[in-house]
């Protein structure tokens, strides 16, 4: 048994607490925006925030979310910075397959919130560098993403 | 204003940006058992005996080879059946490469599901292997099949040679006689993993009517619902194929990937829908590009005109024959196309291997031709005391000569071409002139900049049906409200090609594009398309939809003469601000009915649906084409290279995607400096590769390696296709067909030094820096 | 599948190590645990430690001590407010540890027990560890005793837990850490070298992606004498440094990598870019 509050609302979960978290929030909590790419940290699909925080949710257990507050792209539906992103990538054509593109948002958002100047270019590439992106080469997800910044900041 | 050439909203736009948009990861059914699929650990066994009993004994249920139809198939349909060959079962008895798939398993659970495969008891019989081309073709190596069939004539193998192809025109011995000078020159490019993000997943559902449904990553809904009905037996009209989006493919989904008949297979056993994702590893293990080995002889006169050009190619294929014939094929014809040659010889072999499969990778042995072809000109203008670029401008293929790109079966006469814009363009941009020669430079750190052009067809059509099958469907019709729905089975591989063929809809009925929309449609709802491949989406799909959309148009010209009580060909249809889509009386332009009242109208009188289904084969394959400048910057010290600075060139005719076409070149210029400077997945002698499953050693570009925004810069040029759907061609695969080229001719171009092999590694460039140099040519 | 146990307390967790220390796999973060988790292992026990208040200790006295438990993005958010040069140092190669995903999530023992980049600076800093048992109690281990050998965590006890790192809050006269990647791509480097200096002592210390990390004691020696802010002439050394290094791997490329990264670090910066 493992409890957490998923995107806002109290989720206990049957899964055994050393299944990776990744595949218990969209096997048992429906998060199917939650994308696997790799499981072994590299392509950044499964990127969630918990406790707040981006993190790779399939570097996880279930057990390590315990108790802690974890947000899928769905939770940020109401998250101002989130939905600008949205917005900014959409105006971009930051989206291709999409693939990435949910686990993007959240290190963006995250990316975003964590800075108190707009971010630079060399901010922002820094910042994505754990989440690759097969279609795009960047270009247009980090102009994306210097809008959204820009916006925030202003 | 017509919506083509605008930037608008994807149509998929917000579900992917909100996580909503269903992959084939994401489908769940009730009652569904999850897969998993047992590799074989060696590169050749034959598997005597598969003991499931532990596995069945947690409750899972097992697909062994020898419960597979005894069905020979080619995962892949473009090439007609009589030039088809055919060498694969669903599940092997005799595995062929290091994670071949040989047992599948399901279970209530992914942990049950691979505690099964653990419980596997498999008796293997080791077979010899053979792990690289040269090898292979040597007498005494061991064989991998000993029949494999084209067509249904079956084919006793002596060797590994899986297919041939010698293609000559012209006279080149004579042609070689005539020069003032011949180079030849060896050039080789690895295996490279095609890295999408998605791996491949299939879910299949068993219908009571003995049918399957089918979700899984995919191409073509079709070509998958055709190979799967012929390996189960099953009627076509009883297998479906759902059309969903693809988490990126570059070529890796243009055959029927090897999991879902396995997935299909359990599923018809079990009677339960069964899920199958590949792990990356296993994804690693099922697909790959082809390795080649290129050796190029041109001859050419001192005024730079060529009289020869003559390439032997060895394609290492792996363990089956995913249309390595029409790889050959295109090779020849990519290098055919793309200078004036004037007597051509092309020699390939497609050898087998104990290796993963090769398959198509953006641009389908186009990059790797233009690898050869392009550094090939770069060493002829050195060696003629010519500007490279004035090179290209002398010889190359252009207006009103043929194009036959996708083999000699296809053939086009070239209608429009931006060859001499994109090359003028691109130097003035990049600053061509105050180009330095390699002995002007000194110190740790040395830049250099370099060209390369390229091209890919659009589509494989042509005036007279070819060796390869081409054509596309859409069914478009005319909702109750005036909105249209389109129903295409072309796939977008996130490129924008359902954009394309929506604005394509859109201005052919002058509606406006956020009233049309693309259904969610499957292989039973849609006419047959071959596949998004071959940079075919917009041209070829587009194309199709074009000219349904033309026989819609027709209809409601007659559905609003009743109305209007006016003669059809009196009419027009146009779309203004205050009127909306509407039908005006030419001579009397007051008089108007808007596609709304047709529409409702059509209905409540009871006259019926404004509808088409057609098919559509493109008159021709014109090319659209390409061109690179690239800057770098090589550290001596390291051998690593960085690209400080590019400007790519399209060619795609008239723009459909404004944004998504920018997306499509800086997307395929970040792959191909990764293919040009590390990616390639090596193969150890016990056949496993070197990076089992990402966490090593296979790098893919991070937001860091791609040259920063403001290093890059794109540039459409101005042309116009008059076959192609509102003048436009493809552009996707062209992306990416003389990247590498150029970083390499930049490498020459800074250090003074060519590589000839790919990838370009910090090793392999150090190691070249620090050979004695050979004098060119 | 593997069981779980999270304990509250420092006390709770040794004792589960002690009576369990074949099957407990100590899980700090997890990130080079969780993907080689298999479905079949009904044996291993993943101890998280993750949450034991003990273990995040961050102190800067006239000793540093990092918890282990602390994670990276932890230890950066204090590192940077504390004006501190053996702190910025640490900082500096913390700040480039894998990706900022994972830095939220990958802590500093986690790092140190696996020879990890932060294991490089730590060696060339003389770096101590704290490790405790319930058996043989709280000890400190000098950390270049503790590294011997890939893949093994060298601890004195099997039962012993990393409790924290511990360094010298002292003057150096330079401390250089360079790393050398093929790409961006998170990863642990082919090779990254740490010096740091005070007075005649010089610490050179050697990271790759295939050994764990070592000091090089020869070339230490015969640094002795010099003033590695002054360039002076590689040739003397550069010997010295093939016979140490040459010794490590076999790998050509490898070893000239080391040797750049060795001659970056004991020579000052690299010349400037030349040619267009
Ligand atoms: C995608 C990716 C990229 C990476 N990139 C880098 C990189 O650039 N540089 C780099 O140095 N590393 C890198 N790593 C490796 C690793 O993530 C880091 O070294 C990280 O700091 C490990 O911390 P952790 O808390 O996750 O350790 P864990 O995975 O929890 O543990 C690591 C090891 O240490 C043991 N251990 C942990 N804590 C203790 C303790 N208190 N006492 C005793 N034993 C303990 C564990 O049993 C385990 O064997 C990368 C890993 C991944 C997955
Ligand atoms: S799936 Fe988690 S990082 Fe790739
Ligand atoms: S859009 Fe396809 S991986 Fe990013």
């Amino acid at each position: 048994m493992t409890s957490l509050i998923l995107n806002g609302e109290q989720w206990t979960t049957a899964v055994n607490p050393t299944t990776r978290l990744s595949a218990a929030l969209r096997e048992s909590g429906g998060a199917l925006d939650v994308k696997e790419g790799c499981l072994t940290g590299h392509c950044g699909a499964c990127t969630i925030l918990l406790d707040g925080q981006p993190v790779k949710s399939c570097l996880l257990v279930s057990g390590q979310a315990e108790g802690r507050s974890v947000i899928s792209l769905k939770g940020l539906s109401t998250d101002p910075v989130a939905t600008y992103l949205q917005e900014s990538f959409s105006r971009a054509g930051a989206v291709q397959c999409g693939f990435c593109t949910p686990g993007m948002i959240i290190v963006a958002t995250a990316l975003v919130k964590a800075s108190e100047v707009p971010l630079s270019r060399d901010d922002i590439r820094a910042g994505l560098v754990g989440n690759l992106c097969r279609c795009t080469g960047y270009h247009k997800i980090v102009t994306a993403v210097e809008e959204a910044s820009y916006v925030h900041e202003s | 204003m017509p919506e083509v050439g605008r930037n608008l909203p994807r149509k998929d736009g917000v579900a992917k940006i909100s996580g909503k948009e269903p992959y084939s990861h994401d489908i769940h059914l009730p009652n569904m058992l999850y897969a998993a699929v047992y590799r074989s650990p060696l590169a050749h066994v034959r598997i005597r005996y598969v003991d499931t009993s532990g596995a069945q004994a947690l409750g899972a249920i097992c697909l062994t080879p020898q419960e597979v139809p005894d069905v020979i198939y080619n995962e892949r349909i473009v090439s007609i059946p009589t030039k088809t060959y055919k060498d694969r079962r669903v599940l092997p008895t005799v595995a062929r490469h290091v994670g071949e798939a040989i047992v599948g398993v399901a279970a209530e659970t992914e942990e049950l599901a691979i505690r099964a495969l653990s419980s596997l008891r498999i008796d293997f019989e080791p077979l010899p292997s053979v792990l690289n081309a040269e090898e292979a073709l040597k007498p005494e190596s061991p064989k991998l099949y000993d029949r494999i069939w084209l067509g249904e004539k079956p084919i006793e193998m002596t060797g590994n040679i899986a297919c041939e192809r010698h293609i000559t025109e012209g006279d080149p011995e004579a042609g070689f006689r005539e020069a003032d000078f011949v180079v030849e020159r060896r050039y080789t490019t690895p295996r490279k993993y095609h890295g999408q993000m998605e791996t491949k997943a299939a879910v299949c559902q068993p219908l009571p009517n003995g049918g399957i449904n089918v979700w899984a990553t995919v191409q073509s809904v079709h070509n998958v619902r055709q190979v799967l009905g012929q390996i189960y037996g099953i009627p076509l009209s009883k297998v479906n194929v759902k059309k969903l989006s693809i988490g990126g493919s570059f070529g890796s989904s243009i055959q029927m990937n090897s999991i879902i008949p396995i997935c299909v297979g359990l599923a018809l056993k079990s009677g339960r829908p069964v899920k199958l994702i590949s792990p990356r590893e296993d994804d690693m293990y099922d697909h790959s590009h082809y390795q080649t080995e290129m050796v190029l002889k041109v001859g050419v006169k001192q005024d730079g005109t060529f009289t020869a050009a003559k390439m032997n190619v060895i394609a290492d294929i792996g363990a089956h024959h995913i249309q390595a014939d029409a790889l050959l094929g295109v090779m020849a014809g990519w290098l055919a196309s793309l200078y004036k040659w004037k007597n051509f010889q092309f020699d390939g072999q497609a050898v087998y291997t104990n290796k993963v499969p090769g398959c198509a990778l953006q641009g389908f042995g186009n990059p790797l031709v233009n690898f050869a072809v392009e550094q090939h000109m770069d060493i002829i203008a050195e060696m003629l005391g010519r500007d490279p670029v004035d090179l290209r401008l002398q010889n190359y293929i252009g207006e009103g000569d043929v194009f036959w790109g996708q083999g000699p079966s296809i053939k086009s006469i070239i209608e429009s071409c931006g060859v001499e814009e994109i090359l003028r363009e691109g130097s003035t941009r990049i600053g061509w002139n105050q180009r330095r020669e390699p002995h002007e430079k000194s110190g740790r750190y040395r830049r250099g900049i370099g060209v390369a052009r390229g091209f890919h067809t659009s589509g494989t059509a042509g005036p007279k049906p070819g060796d390869v099958i081409d054509f596309s469907s859409a069914t478009i019709k005319v909702n109750e409200d005036g909105t249209v729905d389109i129903l295409t089975p072309v796939i977008d591989h996130g490129g924008g090609t359902g954009e394309a063929i929506v604005k394509i809809v859109a201005d052919t009925l002058h509606v406006p594009y956020t009233m049309v929309e693309l259904s969610d449609v499957d292989a039973r709802t849609t006419g047959y398309d071959v596949a998004t491949h071959a940079t075919r989406g917009v041209y070829c799909g587009g194309g199709a939809a074009a000219h349904v959309a033309e026989e819609v148009r027709t209809q409601i010209l007659a559905m609003a003469g009743r109305i209007l009580d006016e003669e059809p060909s009196g009419l027009a249809l146009d779309l203004t601000a205050e009127r909306g889509t509407h039908v005006y009386v030419q001579s009397d332009p007051n008089r108007f009915v808007s596609l709304k009242d047709i529409a409702k109208t059509a209905q409540i009188k009871s006259w019926g649906t404004m509808a088409a289904t057609g098919s559509y084969r493109q008159s021709s394959a014109p090319p659209c084409f390409m061109g690179h400048f690239v800057e770098v910057e090589v550290d001596t010290e390291t051998g690593e290279v960085r690209v400080v600075r590019a400007i790519l060139l399209s060619d795609a005719g008239t723009v459909v995607n404004p944004d998504l076409l920018a997306g499509q070149l800086i997307g395929a210029f970040a792959r191909g400096i990764g293919f040009a400077l590390q990616e390639h997945t090596q193969t150890l002698p016990s056949g496993t590769l070197n990076h089992g499953g990402w966490l090593t050693d296979y790098r893919m570009g991070t937001s860091c390696d791609v040259p920063p925004p403001d290093a890059m810069d794109v540039y459409f040029a101005h042309t116009y296709e008059s076959t192609g759907p509102f003048g436009a061609k493809g552009v996707a695969e062209a992306a990416l067909s003389s990247v590498w080229s150029a970083v390499a001719n930049a490498i020459y171009n800074a250090v003074g030094v060519r590589v000839y092999d790919l990838p370009i590694t910090p090793e392999v460039l150090l190691e070249a820096l620090s050979a004695p140099q050979l004098i060119e040519a | 599948m593997a069981r779980y146990q999270r304990p509250e307390t420092l006390r709770q967790a040794l004792t589960q190590l002690h009576d369990n220390p074949n099957e407990t796999v100590v899980m700090a973060g997890g990130t080079t645990i969780v993907p080689f988790l298999q479905p079949n292992d009904d044996e291993t026990v993943l101890l998280d430690i993750g949450r034991i208040g003990e273990l995040k200790n961050l102190i800067c006295e006239s000793e540093i001590i990092i918890g282990s438990a602390v994670t990276l993005k932890e230890f950066l958010t204090y590192a940077r407010k504390q004006e501190n040069p053996v702190l910025g140092a640490l900082y500096e190669v913390a700040s480039h540890i894998a990706d900022p995903t994972i830095r939220g999530q990958a802590t500093v023992g986690g790092n140190v027990a696996r020879g990890g980049e932060l294991a490089t600076i730590l060696l060339a800093l003389d770096a101590e560890i704290i490790v405790e048992s319930l058996d043989g109690g709280s000890r400190r281990i000098h950390l270049k005793d503790l590294l011997l050998d890939p893949g093994v965590t060298a601890l004195g006890h099997p039962d012993d837990l990393l409790i924290a790192i511990v360094v010298h809050n002292q003057k150096y006269d330079y401390i250089h850490y360079d790393k050398f990647t093929k790409s961006h791509l998170a990863s642990i480097p082919l090779a990254s070298v740490a010096v740091a200096a005070c007075d005649r002592d010089i610490r050179v210390a050697l990271g790759s992606h295939r050994l764990f990390p070592e000091r090089l004691s020869l070339v230490e020696r015969r640094l002795v004498e010099r003033d590695l802010t002054v360039p002076t002439g590689w040739g003397q050394l550069g010997g010295l440094v093939d016979a140490e290094v040459f010794a490590l791997t076999d790998d050509s490329y490898h070893n000239h990598i080391i040797h750049v990264l060795l001659e970056r670090a004991l020579m000052g910066p690299p010349s400037e870019v030349n040619g267009q």
